[in-house]
């Protein structure tokens, strides 16, 4: 534990490094990053669930660096760190906490189209937006609430090798990726669907280098000037981690999975046509956790967006999403060893079914994405919406964004989890809540 | 019935010849003119730092510095363009790659940093304002002759503002060529019905444009000047300044540290390399 504090108060102090380096009359081109002051208060039901003095959800103050030197013609660097001080946190409620973490550390070398790259690494695969099916190399943090989504990235320690023939000018591409272990989603977890006596960690710790906890991807990139499309091939783990009854205690596991994918985009006229798919196959069988879908079972994720601008204020980005467990079984069908066994494991497979959205063998949903844009970006008005259409789930998120000056922005909004209770986004209306975040940049 | 002497007719045919000889700018069509031009400033590869000043018509300004990489394609006519932004700090970082295709149909492709991910600015979007300045996306790349049909419109003294280029005090003459898009696609992606613009006769080079939209509703007025030559003997214009008529706002476009004809690879210039930040 007080290597953790030590490791976070090391980052605090590189951050505060990055801010002396800013601060200067001009920062380095390599340079960069953003200090993000937020307030997120609980409203609706949660708020009055959560009792007295407890309707903060958080509020913290965060230091996010860049410095990426390059340094030779064919070798650069890249460290991206993160600190935080939370007043309050979903994690730690009103403990004062710091908290920091090394998102990226790596050393790359390119010369005659091959690149490689060694060190902890942020690979985000995917061309839709918000949902990525193939987006099988990294993870977030969801237990910290920000509109600033590259903040609550994971990267793992491994290595890219990425190869584009004709010394690097052909429109092919082929990636090579490991892991040396698999990176850890925290996830954001309703109270409503965890089993009665269950702690959760959200936190479950660093798993151990190399064995099975490595992982492997590779891609391979057609990229032409009017359109792009590539396949993809995961062996890994589920980075979202699922709860497993192992006899004694529930664990929270991640489990081994295999997964094969691809996506594209094309320009047409006024539109942008953006795809992606990805088929899922877990180690636990067709069917999930013990026959009987107490973890998930195999999958097949898509998404298919269309992106049109109308005039040069408005824009929309509307997607479809499709996702089917061709060998689901409901959890409720599962029979242990006895009475207790049978009722904890329908109980931890109903947690996992309601927290990883496999409630239904299909599910149809949709995502929606609207923003207006005033001269020079002065204010931005933006609409998020995602939804079940079979659960009738949903999570919309408004918001206004303002610039104060140069690189100083502050913005207003709310995440508002609404439908039934016992479906994935109506389970976390214990989360609704409105928020104001000051951003600065340098 | 009067009639012309037939021993007339070869003094006529000499003064026409003498007309066409004594006009030898005149011999130059509107194409011709903007073939040109377009070969002048056709420089193989050129670096620059780029300062971008944004003015409103309050009075409030704007700047935005990035780096600049251009490279003419294989086949002789097209370019692509690189554009990496240094500052102010909420744009650090992002790149934005032009790919000029034959046909007027280009190609732009968005790096951002933020997600780390490239992004495509659809066809119809390139019409509109470049990183919140008064030049659009295509006004960035480089129109060519055949996108357009032009004509010419006359010889006039060059505008004012191109006499400093010349000689000071003496006003040098410029071509005014109009040119309309080739294709209703060319016509989609600019935003414009018709260019008008002023070329300097002695050395082929842009100095103003008139742009006017489809409803020949004068849009902006662009003057260039620091045109340099370069040791190549091709020309560079180190400073644009674009006036939006509707709301009177100004953005000026002024290159530093410009480096030509320097090797560039081509790899500088694709969606991988793009996607890498630069590195």
């Amino acid at each position: 534990m007080s290597a953790r504090i030590s490791a976070a108060f090391g980052v605090v102090v590189a951050l505060l490094g990055f801010v002396a380096v800013a601060a200067r009359a001009e920062v380095p081109e390599w340079v960069s990053g953003k200090a993000l002051l937020d307030q997120y208060e609980a409203v609706g039901p949660g708020r009055d669930a959560r009792g007295d003095g407890n309707g903060t959800l958080q509020s913290s103050a965060t230091l996010y660096g860049t410095a990426s030197p390059k340094l030779s013609e064919t070798v650069n660097a890249k460290a991206t760190l993160r600190g935080s001080a939370y007043r309050r946190s979903l994690e730690h409620g009103k403990d004062f906490v710091f908290r920091g973490e090394v998102q990226e550390l790596w050393l790359a070398r390119g010369a005659g189209g091959l690149d490689v790259k060694l060190g902890q690494i942020v690979t985000p695969w995917g061309r839709s937006d918000a949902v990525n099916p193939t987006d099988f190399l990294t993870a977030k943090d969801l237990t910290t609430l920000s509109t600033t989504d590259e903040i609550r990235r994971r990267g793992a320690p491994g290595a890219r090798l990425v190869y584009v023939p004709a010394g690097g000018t052909s429109p092919w591409e082929a990636t090579v990726a490991w892991n040396a272990r698999y990176p850890q989603t925290k996830m954001l977890i309703p109270t409503s669907g965890v089993p009665a006596g269950v702690v959760v960690d959200t936190d479950p710790g660093t798993p151990a280098l190399f064995g099975d906890r490595q992982e492997w991807a590779a891609k391979l990139a057609y990229l032409a000037s009017s359109f792009d499309v590539s396949l993809s091939g995961f062996s890994g783990r589920n980075h979202f981690g699922q709860f497993e009854w192992d006899g004694a205690k529930v664990a929270t596991v991640f489990e081994k999975e295999l997964a094969i994918g691809g996506d594209f985009s094309i320009t047409f006229d006024d539109f942008i046509l953006r795809g992606e798919t990805a088929y899922f196959f877990y180690d636990s069988g067709p069917r999930g956790g013990s026959g009987a879908s107490l973890t998930e079972p195999n999958h097949w994720d898509s998404v298919l967006g269309l992106e049109r601008a109308f005039g040069p204020r408005v824009r929309i980005l509307a997607q479809a999403l499709y996702r089917v467990h061709p060998s689901r079984r409901d959890p409720s069908e599962y029979v242990g060893a006895n009475a207790t066994e049978t009722a904890i494991g329908r109980g931890v497979g109903q947690a996992n079914a309601l927290i990883q959205n496999y409630q239904q063998k299909s599910e149809v949903g949709a995502t929606l994405l609207a923003t207006y844009t005033t001269e020079e970006e002065g204010w931005v008005f933006e609409l998020g919406a995602l939804g079940n259409f079979i659960g009738g789930d949903f999570v919309i998120r408004p918001k206004i964004r303002h610039k104060l000056r140069d690189s100083l922005h502050a913005t207003l909004g709310m995440d508002y989890y609404g439908g039934p209770t016992d479906k994935t986004f109506g389970a976390l209306r214990d989360y609704r809540s409105a928020y104001l975040e000051a951003e600065w940049a340098f | 019935m009067a009639r012309t002497p037939v021993r007339l007719l070869p003094r006529l045919a000499w003064t026409a010849l003498g007309l066409l000889g004594a006009l030898p700018a005149s011999a130059l069509d509107g194409r011709e003119i903007m073939q040109k031009h377009e070969e002048a400033r056709k420089i193989v590869t050129f670096t620059a730092k780029a300062l971008l000043v944004s003015k409103k018509g309050d009075g409030t300004t704007k700047e935005k510095t990035f780096l600049i990489s251009r490279k003419l394609k294989a086949d002789g006519v097209h370019f692509n363009l690189l554009t990496r932004f240094l500052a102010p700090a909420e744009v650090k970082g992002e790149a934005i790659l032009f790919l000029e295709n034959d046909k007027g149909e280009n190609d732009i492709l968005l790096y951002l940093p933020a997600y780390q991910k490239v992004r495509r600015v659809e066809r119809a979007q390139q019409s509109s304002s470049f990183m919140g300045s008064d030049f659009s996306y295509s006004d960035i790349t480089t129109p060519h002759v055949d996108d357009y049909v032009h004509a010419l419109k006359g010889e006039e003294a060059c505008p004012a503002a191109a006499h400093a280029e010349t000689s000071p005090g003496k006003p040098a003459t410029c071509y005014k060529v109009e040119a309309k898009p080739a294709t209703d696609s060319i016509r989609e992606r600019t935003g414009y019905g018709r260019i008008l613009s002023w070329v300097r006769k002695d050395n082929f080079m842009l100095v103003q444009n008139e742009n006017y939209d489809a409803g020949d509703v004068l849009l902006k007025t662009s003057v260039l000047s620091d045109i340099e030559k370069r040791p190549s003997g091709k020309w560079f214009t180190k400073t644009i300044a674009v006036t939006t008529k509707k709301d009177g706002a100004s953005t000026t476009l002024k290159f530093t540290d410009v480096k030509t004809d320097l090797p560039l690879e081509d790899s500088l210039f694709t969606q991988s390399a793009l996607a890498k930040g630069g590195k």
